[in-house]
């Protein structure tokens, strides 16, 4: 369990990556973060303004995190592309909703509310 | 910029019976060629022959034969990942063309058994469902003819020992060396899982040459079926648009998958729908088609394996604008280097080095063409460090450019700042 914990901090923290680097395209000046750790998993929540005439960027990430299907195989050969690349791209968005367990993402008017959730491997 | 399109009952059903459809269409042709008494030796010869690098089973077990093992591939490794309950999506019709197209030169229903069982090893051995494992393990099947080879070094009953044991270690070894290389290459390379097998692949035949034993190269072609084989691709590629444009209502904006550059993951079905990812593979797939027919090229296993695995990664990281550059690339180096187009390996460096296209969807089509025109080279030379035993050597050739390239590509362009695509 010890080292299983290990890899979901390591996956958490490139997710928090991407995220961060997403919010802050979508215009971001303030993102407050918090993490619990559960007995099952981490808890993310992170709020967040963004600049209104960039929602369809929103609504994209939105898309992005809760998708139809979340594919365990897609996750587990590809996680280590998260977070590092320089460029940006939706795919890997697409990469971190595939890698959460849960995902609820809460859309006002320059706001966004993010809460997401990981189980340990 | 479109949203995903969400997927729909009617598409979900449509990813599942696409490769059946196929797989259909496959062993129909096979009995429309050829008697089912020269299909079923046919079909055992090819169960029964090496398959490294190039084994055209068109030339070992007959037209008919290679079809049906092909079809029969294709049904088995869809059924397998129905069995396991993987959602399915664009790598999984990536994986299925793939396994398809590689059963027409190189893999058959049994040299791709010891692998899987070794991936479904490794998940038992660290306790996690075979379903986050099976992608790997199937694209793994690539090393199918070290284990023949290897088992070749003894002889009886026990070559089949030692083919089992040595294809079970390299599909339970390949899992966590294709989850490592992908950070080296940073998802620039399409066949990763190529470029894992070619460094396991090296490892082994290293082996196995300081143990004295020498692998040999295989130059089976078949040639001469141009016409036949153009139409029944055809066919496939042409029912592929019409069923995309089925599904897809909004099909005028099929362009907008343009925008993805390609690099892994760029899982076309979850971010445009099914629809838009079966027109692109029909697309991708007649451009690879007549790519070949132009340069004078040969319709056979090994360029229906390439074509295929074009048209299966159209559903995940190919389209026109990524894959074109690369293979200009590789058409143009055949004018300034000493190898010519027609030479077998550089038409399928030319059909497989699209395993690049992310280069030319990411940095611009003229790094694409260069990458091309390195690939061609490299390719060539690569083949003997694994004993010409991996088939995806143009998955190692483009994994090794991308190591050297992109780090280069990044320092000469200053994009770091670049607005993200998302």
């Amino acid at each position: 369990m010890k080292h299983a914990t290990v890899i979901t901090r390591e996956k958490m923290s490139r997710i928090l990556d991407e995220l961060y680097t997403a919010l802050f395209t979508a215009g971001a000046n303030s993102i407050a973060l918090n993490i619990k750790r559960w007995d099952d998993g981490f808890s993310i929540s992170i709020e967040s303004d963004y600049d209104p005439a960039m929602r369809n960027k929103i609504e994209h990430l939105s898309r992005f995190l809760q998708p139809e299907i979340r594919n365990a195989s897609l996750e587990e050969t590809y996680w280590a592309l998260v977070g590092c690349d320089r460029t940006g791209e939706d795919s890997e968005l697409m990469l971190v909703g595939q890698m959460l367990d849960s995902a609820d993402v809460f859309i006002y008017e320059d706001r966004v509310r993010l809460a997401l959730f990981k189980k340990y491997e | 910029m479109p949203l995903p399109t969400p997927l729909r009952t009617r598409a979900k059903d449509a990813l599942f019976y696409c490769p059946i459809i196929l797989a259909l269409l496959m062993i129909g042709f096979a009995f429309v060629v050829d008697s089912p008494v020269n299909i079923f030796a046919g079909f055992i010869t090819i169960l029964t022959s090496p398959a490294g690098l190039i084994t055209d089973s068109i030339v070992v077990g007959g037209m008919g034969a290679a079809f049906f093992n092909a079809g029969c591939v294709l049904l088995y490794s869809t059924f397998l990942l129905k069995l396991v309950k993987v959602p399915f999506s664009g790598i999984t019709l990536a994986c299925l063309f793939l396994m398809a197209g590689f059963a027409m030169f190189g893999k058959d229903l049994w040299n791709i058994q010891p692998f899987i069982l070794g991936g479904w090893l490794y998940s038992v051995y660290k306790r996690e469902p075979f379903s986050r494992y099976i992608y790997t393990t199937m694209f793994g099947t690539s090393l199918c003819p070290i284990a023949s080879e290897i088992g070749n070094l003894v002889d009886g009953p026990a070559k089949i020992l030692v083919m089992l044991v040595v294809g079970v270690l390299i599909g339970f070894l390949l899992v966590p060396v294709a989850a490592f290389s992908v950070r080296a290459h940073q998802g620039y390379n399409l066949y990763n899982v190529g470029f894992a097998a070619g460094l396991l692949g090296m490892l082994f035949a290293s082996l196995c040459k300081s143990f004295g034993y020498e692998f040999e190269t295989q130059q089976k072609w078949s040639s001469g079926n141009n016409v036949m084989l153009g139409c029944w691709l055809a066919l496939v590629f042409g029912l592929l648009i019409v069923a995309g444009i089925l599904i897809e209502p909004n099909r005028k904006k099929y362009p907008h998958i343009m925008r993805h550059s390609g690099r892994l993951i760029a899982d076309f079905v979850l971010l445009d729908g099914v629809g838009f990812s079966f027109i692109n593979m029909g697309i991708v797939g007649f451009i690879g088609l007549a790519f070949l027919l132009i340069v004078g090229g040969e319709i056979n296993g090994p360029t229906i394996g390439g074509i295929f695995t074009m048209c299966g990664f159209a559903a995940f990281g190919k389209h026109p604008k990524n894959v074109l550059p690369i293979m200009l690339g590789v058409l143009l180096s055949s004018f300034i280097m000493v190898h010519d187009i027609s030479n077998p390996s550089v038409i399928l460096a030319a059909l497989f080095g699209t395993a690049l296209a992310p280069i030319a969807g990411q940095f611009g089509w003229h790094w694409g063409i260069l990458a091309g025109i390195i690939h061609a080279s490299v390719v060539l030379n690569v083949g003997i460090l694994h004993g010409w035993m991996n088939l995806y050597n143009n998955g190692f050739s483009a994994g090794l450019i991308c190591i050297v390239l992109v780090p280069l590509i990044e320092s000469i362009r200053t994009n770091a700042t670049e607005e993200r695509r998302f």
